[in-house]
């Protein structure tokens, strides 16, 4: 199969909510990133670039609201970045003769005026404390004009990162974007591209150990005789407890996270594996919260301001916590890290499922017993989807007796208005949060601004326009 | 971790009849009360309430003094058991809690020399009276209170069944305020289903969503009304309920609990609606004071 017909399955997958599992999400698209670099032809690091990013795009739009998605694909343009850098960086200086210290670095200015007279070149390194001060800074004031200019560049994001002069190929200095694509259809092909590869593998690889890393960590975090809460399944979040099992003793309460309740599942397998486990309704949270030492769980994204987006339920249990002083410790893996952020989070990164979840149709009609004959049987449900984000579920067998659009005249005339709400995630904000564990280490809330700059190049944030005004209807 | 729960044990009528002593003793009406607070076909405070002092009327009515015995002592005695035998059934609520110390006051002042007759009819009317002043009209108050609050626009939001909240709804519905609902339900009982049926059954618009959605609705909400079991209680009855998913019980380690009751701490709350009038919760022991000198009826 060609990498378009890998995307569009891929793509009609995500539509069909076929796939849902964050991780597979985001193995899948890495995998389609690693099929986009080595089956097609680039001549340089920012042919490359552009592509990864248009495919990447594609495959977002086919399901705004997983933010997984756009991680991955902002993670391999950053990684692309960094090797193209790399490679400038290693490149001889041009000036000859001028090969001694000083001139190397007199040539390499100031990170920061760098960054404000050729984006391009600092495209791939982003400013920040620690190498901030590593260079010595020229006198430079920018006036306002030059600085929205740059701004503008920035935004724009076109780094012309000069070609490496590899063994046998010319440099002369392609600085015009035309003509390198020109270049690309036949001609060279970009050295870097190996090690990007490389660095793909490494990244599919880690995605395949990110519970197991997350897990290692457990000991650190839980102690013994402690009540632990957890919310609905998960599976990082199973293997963690499993894992803390091993060395300690402790108790475990499970919320069964209605309407999916995956807490059924969650405490029958802790039980399985031999940790106390008590299963508890949803309304009860509150009451147990002053018996519970952490409260540990998982998330569905990590916005860049450090707030969660996790199933629907989290803030009540986040709310909870709050009041009785209990930690809460989020385990989420680093693909989940978004540089997005929560504008109003309760609709954006959002997602409503089908009312029949909640509540049966024959419980609706019955109250409305003059018009059952035609409710049941005529297009004017009186169940709708208030404000439904995705067009394309299509969730549930129910789908025949409720349709999607507000209740139609007729129904409105002779029945009260119903509607019944199902939103797929909760936005739980970074106050209410203590700590992310994390594949690589436990990080505050405070601190996700950092890791942001770590994993993902500045210009990537947005991926593209069209994206953005998706993600922010 | 939860022993000091009250467990959960399922009632049934021959269960009753050989581990408890005072079923057998009870009045059928009595022991007919008991079942239905055991199966969940009563509930709520002041439902309860009322069909436990239905059923002692009863009682009263059918009572005869033994030969040589009072009737103040002999009657307080069967309605102790009659009590011991509810309690077995399902914890009191404190509404219940306060119409027995009432009921048993009136009975423990009934004159031995007054007639059997006229006791009994006595005891019968300040029953009525009783339902009469504390839950009827008390009810009609906490409606009418109430009902000052709800105004044109607003969203109310309500958690699970409340008759009172239910009727507050109806009044504002029918006095013409033009308002949305949202009702919020949890498992496991998911009584919000039952309000959400009433509601749409007088035509007043409702939005019904779990529990867990509550972040997302709670922006539109203008108002919320809750129904209390209690006020000033700390940490309810509670009871440990066995699962309809029987397969559970094969896990050595796994538990269920299912609690009746939350501790609403009273900050959060900003009101409380009374029959005496809309009071802050701070009001409350002032409330409590004004009762306790309030001359019995």
């Amino acid at each position: 199969m060609s990498l378009a017909d890998e995307v569009d399955v891929f793509c009609g997958q995500l539509r069909a909510r076929q796939v849902q599992e964050p991780l597979l999400t985001a193995k899948r698209t890495a995998y389609l990133m690693r099929l986009l670099t080595t089956t097609k032809r680039h001549g340089d690091a920012q042919a490359l670039l552009d592509d990864v990013r248009s495919w990447g795009t594609k495959i977002q739009m086919a399901k705004p609201s997983e933010l997984a998605i756009g991680n991955i694909i902002r993670r391999v343009l950053h990684i692309i970045r960094e090797e193209a850098q790399q490679e400038l960086e290693a490149a001889p200086p041009e000036v000859p003769g001028g090969g001694t210290e000083s001139t190397v670095r007199a040539k390499r200015q100031g990170l920061l005026s760098k960054a404000l007279q050729h984006p391009s070149l600092t495209a791939a390194r982003a400013l920040s404390l620690h190498n901030l001060l590593d260079f010595s800074l020229p006198p430079y004031s920018p006036t306002s004009a030059e600085a929205a200019a740059v701004a503008e560049a920035v935004s724009k994001q076109t780094p012309s990162i000069p070609e490496t002069p590899g063994p046998g190929i010319v440099n002369d200095a392609l600085s015009d974007t035309g003509r390198r694509r020109k270049s690309s259809r036949s001609g060279p092909v970009w050295q870097g591209k190996s090690a990007v590869i490389e660095q793909l593998n490494e990244l599919i690889d880690e995605l395949d150990e990110i519970a197991v890393a997350i897990a290692q960590q457990a000991h650190e975090h839980i102690h013994a005789n402690e009540v632990i809460l957890t919310f609905g399944v998960s599976e990082t979040t199973l293997l963690f407890l499993k894992e803390a099992g091993k060395k300690r003793s402790f108790q475990v309460i499970v919320a069964e996270a209605a309407p999916g309740y995956g807490g059924h599942s969650m405490a029958a397998e802790l039980a399985k594996a031999g940790l106390h486990t008590t299963a508890i309704a949803d309304s009860a949270i509150f009451a147990l919260m002053a018996r519970v030492n952490k409260v540990v769980l998982g998330a569905r994204a990590l916005l860049a301001n450090g707030g969660i987006m996790a199933e629907t339920g989290t803030q009540l249990v986040a709310l909870a916590a709050k009041r009785h002083a209990v930690p809460l410790v989020v385990l989420v893996g680093l693909y989940k890290l978004s540089p997005l952020f929560p504008h109003d989070p309760t609709v954006t990164f959002n997602d409503f499922k089908s009312p029949a979840d909640i509540i049966d149709f024959d419980v609706m009609a019955e109250p409305l017993e003059p018009d059952l004959a035609e409710a049941s049987t005529s297009s004017s449900a009186l169940m709708t989807h208030s404000q439904m984000t995705d067009t394309q579920s299509t969730d549930g067998a129910d789908l025949s007796n409720i349709p999607r659009e507000a209740v139609s005249a007729t129904a409105a005339s002779s029945a009260p208005e119903v509607h019944v709400l199902n939103p797929a995630f909760d936005y739980v904000p970074p106050e209410l949060i203590s700590l992310f564990v994390t594949d690589t280490g436990g990080y505050t809330p405070s601190y996700v601004y950092r890791l942001l700059s770590e994993y993902y190049a500045r210009e990537d944030y947005g991926l593209s326009k069209e994206l953005m005004d998706a993600l922010v209807r | 971790m939860f022993a000091h729960l009250p467990p959960y044990k399922s009632v049934t009528l021959d269960k009753l009849l050989l581990e408890s002593e005072a079923a057998s003793k009870v009045h059928p009406a009595v022991l007919r009360l008991g079942l239905k607070y055991a199966g969940g076909a009563v509930v709520g405070a002041n439902a309860r309430c009322l069909a436990m002092l239905r059923a002692f009327s009863e009682v009263i009515e059918d009572y005869a003094t033994p030969e040589g015995k009072v009737l103040s002592r002999d009657l307080a005695a069967q309605l102790n058991t009659a009590i011991q035998f509810l309690v077995e059934c399902r914890p009191l609520s404190v509404s219940m809690g306060n119409a027995i110390k009432f009921l048993k006051l009136q009975v423990s002042k009934v004159d031995p020399s007054t007639p059997e007759a006229e006791a009994k009819q006595t005891l019968l009317d300040k029953v009525e009276r009783f339902i009469e002043e504390k839950i009827v009209f008390a009810s009609r108050e906490v409606v009418a209170n109430a009902a000052t609050k709800v105004e044109n626009g607003d969203v109310i939001l309500t958690y699970a069944h409340s008759a009172v909240i239910f009727d507050l709804l109806l009044h504002a519905h029918k006095a013409g305020v033009r308002f949305k609902t949202i009702v919020v339900d949890g498992r496991p009982h998911c009584e919000g289903r039952k309000l959400l049926r009433k509601l749409l059954h007088h035509g007043i618009p409702a939005t019904y969503c779990l529990l867990n959605s509550l972040s997302y609705v709670i922006q539109e909400v203008t108002k919320t009304f809750l129904g209390a079991s209690a006020v000033m209680s700390n940490g309810g009855p509670s009871r440990i309920a066995s699962s309809p998913l029987s397969a559970w019980s094969d896990l050595p380690y796994l538990g269920l609990l299912n609690v009746m009751y939350d501790a609403m701490p009273s900050d959060l709350v900003t009101l409380i609606v009374t029959e005496l009038g809309i009071i802050p919760p701070t009001s409350v022991p002032v409330i409590l004071r004004e009762y306790r000198q309030d001359p019995p009826l």
